[in-house]
This record gives structure tokens, sequence and C-alpha cells, in this order.
């Protein structure tokens, strides 16, 4: 039961890590659908394109584990004022955050 | 194979839209008597027992999506619009996929607030949830819409 309430923090460090695996391209590996291969780093070689969104969400899987995790240790105090709010308002932010970071497909 | 697919994950998109319209309009527009037209019927429903379906459906319509059809997409489709000049078109595409993967990360917390017996506390995270939750499931269905009528079938 104690577990369970890492849940929300995790969905809130999903979101902030994702958002930030995209904006610096930081990909747990490449796919290269063209050839249908898995790589952990590109590829210039392979034919592209090469395929990051898969690596992003890994990477963010990991890093909300282990922040979920850790935050297990919290206070319950604190976890009860933090979670509920932090669970909608950073994916809410790092939504936000993407829009901005590709606007440039509109406006160009 | 692949048009077999579009369709069906096209149909999950259907019943996920529904099941998250019924349960989003239920938090934010409660019936306060008993329902009888089909608008207050629509909202006056057992919101928790839609959010497992929910759940479920996401991740189905998500891997259908995300993992058979995308690459797909990105061999052909994406190509296609950048050489026809569709920015916008590839843009609104590149918002659903970030939408869609915050979404997936969204689900444990979402599935947390609505747990039985829902914790009258947590009523205002059940609502912001649900609503994050239907803006992803709408945008990512109208937007699958538009670009199945640039570039849908027989790819």
């Amino acid at each position: 039961m104690r577990l369970l309430g890492a849940l929300p923090i995790f969905s809130a460090a999903f979101a902030a890590i994702y958002a930030v695996a995209m904006y610096f391209n930081i990909a747990l590996f490449v796919y290269y659908p063209a050839v249908k291969e898995l790589h952990w780093t590109d590829e210039p070689n392979l034919p592209g394109p090469a395929m990051y969104w898969y690596g992003w969400i890994s990477y963010a899987i990991l890093g909300a584990a282990i922040i979920s995790a850790a935050a297990l240790f919290l206070p319950p105090r604190w976890k009860e004022r933090i979670f509920p709010r932090s669970a909608w308002a950073v994916p809410l932010l790092s939504m936000l955050f993407v829009l901005y970071v590709i606007r440039d497909w509109f406006i160009h | 194979m692949i048009t077999t697919l579009l369709i069906v994950h096209g149909l999950l998109a259907v019943a996920l839209l529904g099941a998250i319209t019924h349960q989003a309009l239920s938090v934010w527009w409660p019936i306060r008597a008993r329902a009888t037209g089909f608008v207050s019927s629509f909202r006056g429903v057992r919101s928790a027992a839609y959010t497992n379906a929910i759940i479920a459906l996401y991740v189905v319509t998500a891997f259908i999506g995300g993992v058979l059809l995308y690459p797909t997409y990105r061999l052909t489709v994406r190509v296609l619009l950048g050489q026809l000049r569709l920015n916008a078109a590839n843009g609104i595409f590149e918002f659903k996929e970030h939408l869609v993967a915050i979404g997936l990360g969204l689900l444990p917390a979402y599935w947390y607030y609505w747990r039985q017996p829902l914790a009258a506390e947590h009523a205002g995270a059940r609502r912001a949830l649900t609503a994050l939750l239907a803006l992803i499931v709408w945008w990512s269905f109208l937007v699958g819409h538009i670009l199945n009528n640039i570039r849908g079938f027989g790819l």
C-alpha cells in the first residue's frame, strides 16, 4: 500500500524527465525503422530517419521509477501536500513546455 | 496489414474518447437531480467505473499507434508531409506524439486517485487528471483523423 503512494510522483517525474529528454535529445536507445534496428547511440551510417521517441519514454520510465522510489522516504505530511498537485501540474507544465519547444512547426 | 491496424486503432480511439468524455463531464459538470435528457444522462454516469477501461484502452491504443503504426508513419507519411511543406500538419502530429507519451506517464497517478473508495480530499486531483487525459485523447483523436484524411490508407 505504501508503494502505491509513490504513483503520483512517478507521473510528475515522468512528465518532467520526458520533456527534458526530448529537449536535449537524451534517448536511452535509438530505433531505425528503415532497417528495423535498435542501437544505444546514433548510427549516422544507417538509413534514416532515427526514432528517439521510444528512447525518451524509456528514459522517463527509468528516471521516474528512481525518483518515485526515493520520494517514498519523504515525510507523510510533505507527500500529502506535494503529490496531489504535482501529479497534474508538472505534466501540464511539461505539455506547455513541449509545445513551446516545437513551435517552429507552426510559425515557419 | 497497416490499414487493418489503422482501423482497429481508430475504433479503439473512439471507445476511449467516449469513455474519457463521459468521465470528464461527470466530474466537471455533475448532475444535481435525476438524469432525464440525453446530455444529463451522458453526464450522470458512475465515473469511477470507467477508470480501468480507460487505462486499458489508452495503453492498447497507444501501443498499436506508437509501436505498430508509428514506424511506418515516420517512413512514409511524415516524409510526404515534409515534401508537401505541410509543416503545421507535421507539428500537430509531433505534439500528439509528446502528449501521448506524457499521458502514458499520467496513468499511474490517474489510477491512484480514482481507486475505490474515492478519497474526498483528492477530488481536485481526480478532476485535473481526468481533464488532462481528456485533452490528450481529444487532441490525439482529432489529429489522427486530420492526418488520416491527408494520407491515411494504402501505405
